[in-house]
């Protein structure tokens, strides 16, 4: 009875945790490679995301089925939007907002927190076992709903691993996509990796301090 | 091989530009070619439209794509891993934008290059040119005629692209090597000498050497390179400064002058008499000159002057260069298959160039009495080489040998006598004596004054190739000209006999003589050996 007991209470975790990695879905794309995520709420899932799991910078992954292939679509919160209906209201409400739940449930759904994410490439798992990795523009679109899930610091590094060494193949696009903010994310993404990758920090710290200067010579 | 695209015409009628990935073999110099339609005349004496090769020579070459400033701003790390991360291909990365400069088709007719003046269409294909049209375009060089093999391309791979420029041209139109010290003009020197005592050229050499450097050239005569099949073996004959002699009777009446310690006015008509009455005599010593110089000033009542001439005579000819009867016969100096080396250390720069005026008139004469059919002791062609050839031509000096040099330079192709003047100082030498030597060898020159000389004198070396010179390394010319159908860069071949002008080994010097000099002060003497010591038991 006790073991029993205790295997659902682990089974209940690891739902817990997945629940956890779970952070929104798919709401509808701005381009091929622009997407927006509405993050989870108490009101979505028992086990809402913390704040620091859809943070800027956070790496996300969606996971489909094509071709009957398992492709891992990779991509990173670039910016984000918190939608307020009562922002701007000219009038008091008649009700408290604590009420306000249970008299206007869909109202009260309307307050969301979205996640503006960039798309970076994909991992295709082969039949051989070894995965492709790719930084590109994946050629094909998600779905409203998805599910996003974040990746782990691990998966995240192992995204950027190449035969020859740490590779920022979305540098450009990413660069485009996330406008005045992706310096800055550029930045962020290559300091985390510097710390998980020293032998490479000569190179990295390089594009760092390059990415750090034109952010600061472009408000001169 | 194809290696780029032409991309749009240049800024020069003759120009196109080029574009190609290729980073390291399309250098300024190298030689590519494409396929144009070109009308040329016909067997029948119509014209016919033929597909040929038009060959150009790269003039610029520009990067218009390569790596952000940024990825160089670590000298440690490098750009290619840092466009890699980036998700750039380090492949195929680069693009630069190649000018060219259109020499032409070659015609076999004229054996030279000849301009279609067709400018090739945007996407043209550019390709390498071949080595082997490069070994027979470039130079001109016919079966059964001598060649000098000078080296190889210097954009080739060594020893891909053979030099030879043909010995016929550059001894009758005269030949320079200009370059700054150290930079292998006295080595070039010696590779032409080589050439030309070779079985095939057997040419009657002369070379004034005023550092004593050609001395190594000796080994010629015993080497295999230089044996002919016929029994020919040449001859270096090395002459040391004590065995040079003018004899005084050789010297016109200017080189008396000029010999003599500025002769007042007075003086110069009793010189003049005295040189015409011993016009006829073939061994003059200096006291038979002031014996004439008196005997005249005596019958012209002006004795005073004439005896003031006897130490002028006496300190003019009291110098080892001349004598009353020895002199260079030129049938022992020259001769076909001989090369005399005549060694000019010791001697003033002064009677150096009296030496160079009295020899090359000598035979500049007998070459000219040849030619015109006059009896002759020269009855074959010469070549001298003058070493520092700015002290014997200098611009705008008062050299004894600048005037037979420039008579030379300009008339001896007529008469077979050519030159090849070396210099370092190309600014110091005589313009005119610079731009007749038809054939040049230009190694490296750094100062801008020397340049800008080689830019007047020299007409055929395009600017581009000038630009050259002063990255040049040693060992490496630009050989341009008469002999060549168009200029070029060469690598020097390597000498056959040793080099005999190193620079010295000054530190080495040093601290050998220092350690000499040190163990000499430093050894131990014996009480009873040292200087006064017979005088120490002695009372004060």
């Amino acid at each position: 009875m006790e073991q029993q007991g205790e295997e659902q209470k682990k089974e209940a975790k690891m739902m817990k945790d997945k629940q956890r990695e779970e952070i929104g879905k798919i709401l509808g794309s701005e381009s091929q490679i622009d997407y927006l995520c509405e993050i989870y709420r108490s009101t979505d899932v028992e086990d809402p995301p913390s704040p620091s799991d859809h943070r800027f910078g956070q790496f996300v992954s969606v996971t489909k089925e094509i071709d009957d292939t398992r492709v891992e679509f990779v991509g990173i919160i670039y910016d984000s939007k918190i939608v307020n209906p009562d922002q701007g209201r000219t009038v008091p409400s008649l009700s408290r907002p604590e009420d306000q739940e249970l008299f206007h449930p869909s109202y009260i759904d309307e307050r969301k927190t979205l996640a503006g994410i960039a798309m970076l490439g994909y991992i295709r798992s082969s039949e051989e076992g070894s995965d492709e990795r790719k930084h590109c523009v994946p050629p094909w679109t998600l779905e409203v709903d998805d599910i996003v899930k974040k990746l782990s610091r691990e998966e995240m590094v192992s995204f950027h691993e190449f035969e020859e060494g740490i590779k920022l193949g979305y540098y450009q696009n990413l660069l485009k996509i996330a406008g005045p903010l992706g310096k800055d994310l550029l930045s962020n993404i290559v300091s985390r990796l510097k710390e998980e990758k020293p032998e490479e920090s000569k190179s990295l710290s390089l594009i760092e301090k390059n990415l750090e200067f034109n952010k600061m010579i472009e408000g001169v | 091989m194809t290696v780029g695209l032409v991309s749009e015409p240049g800024k020069d009628t003759n120009e196109f530009m080029f574009l190609t990935p290729d980073d390291e073999k399309l250098k300024t110099g190298e030689f590519v070619y494409y396929n144009a339609l070109v009308k040329v005349e016909s067997k029948s004496g119509g014209l016919k439209t033929e597909e040929k090769k038009i060959y150009s020579r790269i003039t610029d070459r520009e990067e218009c794509r390569g790596y952000p400033d940024e990825f160089m701003a670590d000298p440690e790390v490098d750009p290619k891993k840092i466009a890699k991360k980036l998700g750039l291909s380090s492949e195929d990365m680069e693009r630069y934008r190649i000018t060219a400069k259109i020499i032409g088709f070659y015609d076999d007719r004229i054996n030279d290059f000849t301009n279609p003046r067709i400018v090739p269409k945007p996407g043209t294909p550019i390709e390498l040119a071949p080595d082997d049209d490069l070994e027979r375009f470039l130079t001109n060089v016919e079966k059964d005629v001598a060649s000098a093999n000078i080296g190889d391309l210097l954009h080739r791979p060594p020893d891909q692209v053979n030099v030879k420029i043909p010995v016929d041209n550059f001894t009758a139109t005269h030949l320079s090597i200009l370059a700054s010290t150290g930079s292998g003009k006295s080595y070039t020197c010696a590779v032409i000498a080589e050439e030309l005592m070779k079985p095939d050229s057997r040419a009657a050499l002369l070379i004034l050497d005023p550092h004593g450097e050609y001395h190594t050239l000796k080994d010629i005569e015993t080497l295999d390179e230089f044996q002919g099949e016929d029994g020919y073996s040449p001859e270096v004959q090395i002459l040391k400064p004590d065995k040079v002699k003018i004899r005084i009777s050789e010297l016109s009446f200017s080189d008396l002058l000029s010999s003599l310690d500025s002769p007042t006015s007075a003086q110069e008509p009793i010189l003049r008499e005295a040189w015409n009455r011993l016009s006829g005599e073939k061994y003059v010593t200096p006291e038979m000159l002031f014996q004439t110089c008196y005997e005249i000033g005596v019958t012209t009542g002006n004795e005073a002057s004439a005896e003031a001439l006897e130490w002028r005579i006496k300190k003019a000819f009291n110098r080892e260069l001349f004598d009353p009867s020895q002199n260079l016969a030129l049938d022992d100096l020259l001769n076909p298959g001989q090369c005399s080396i005549i060694q000019l250390d010791t001697v003033s720069r002064r009677d150096q160039q009296m030496l160079v005026n009295v020899l090359f008139r000598k035979i500049y004469r007998e070459r000219v009495n040849h030619e015109k059919g006059r009896k002759s002791k020269l009855d074959f062609p010469v070549f001298a080489i003058l070493e520092e050839g700015h002290r014997f031509a200098p611009s705008g000096g008062d050299a004894r040998s600048l005037p037979i040099l420039r008579t030379i330079l300009s008339e001896g192709r007529k008469f077979g006598f050519g030159i090849g003047v070396i210099s370092q100082r190309p600014s110091k030498i005589d313009d005119d004596v610079l731009s007749q030597c038809k054939t040049q060898m230009i190694m490296q020159i750094q100062n801008p004054n020397d340049q800008d000389a080689i830019r007047r004198a020299v007409e055929r070396v395009g600017e581009d190739l000038l630009d050259e010179v002063a990255g040049l390394t040693s060992g490496q010319a630009v050989v341009a000209g008469d002999s060549v159908n168009t200029p070029f860069l060469c690598r020097i071949r390597n000498r056959i006999t040793d080099h005999g002008a190193e620079s010295l080994k000054t530190s080495k010097r040093w601290r050998n003589s220092w350690k000499q000099n040190s163990t000499g002060a430093k050894k131990v003497v014996d009480a009873d050996d040292e200087e006064g010591a017979e005088d120490r038991e002695k009372f004060l």
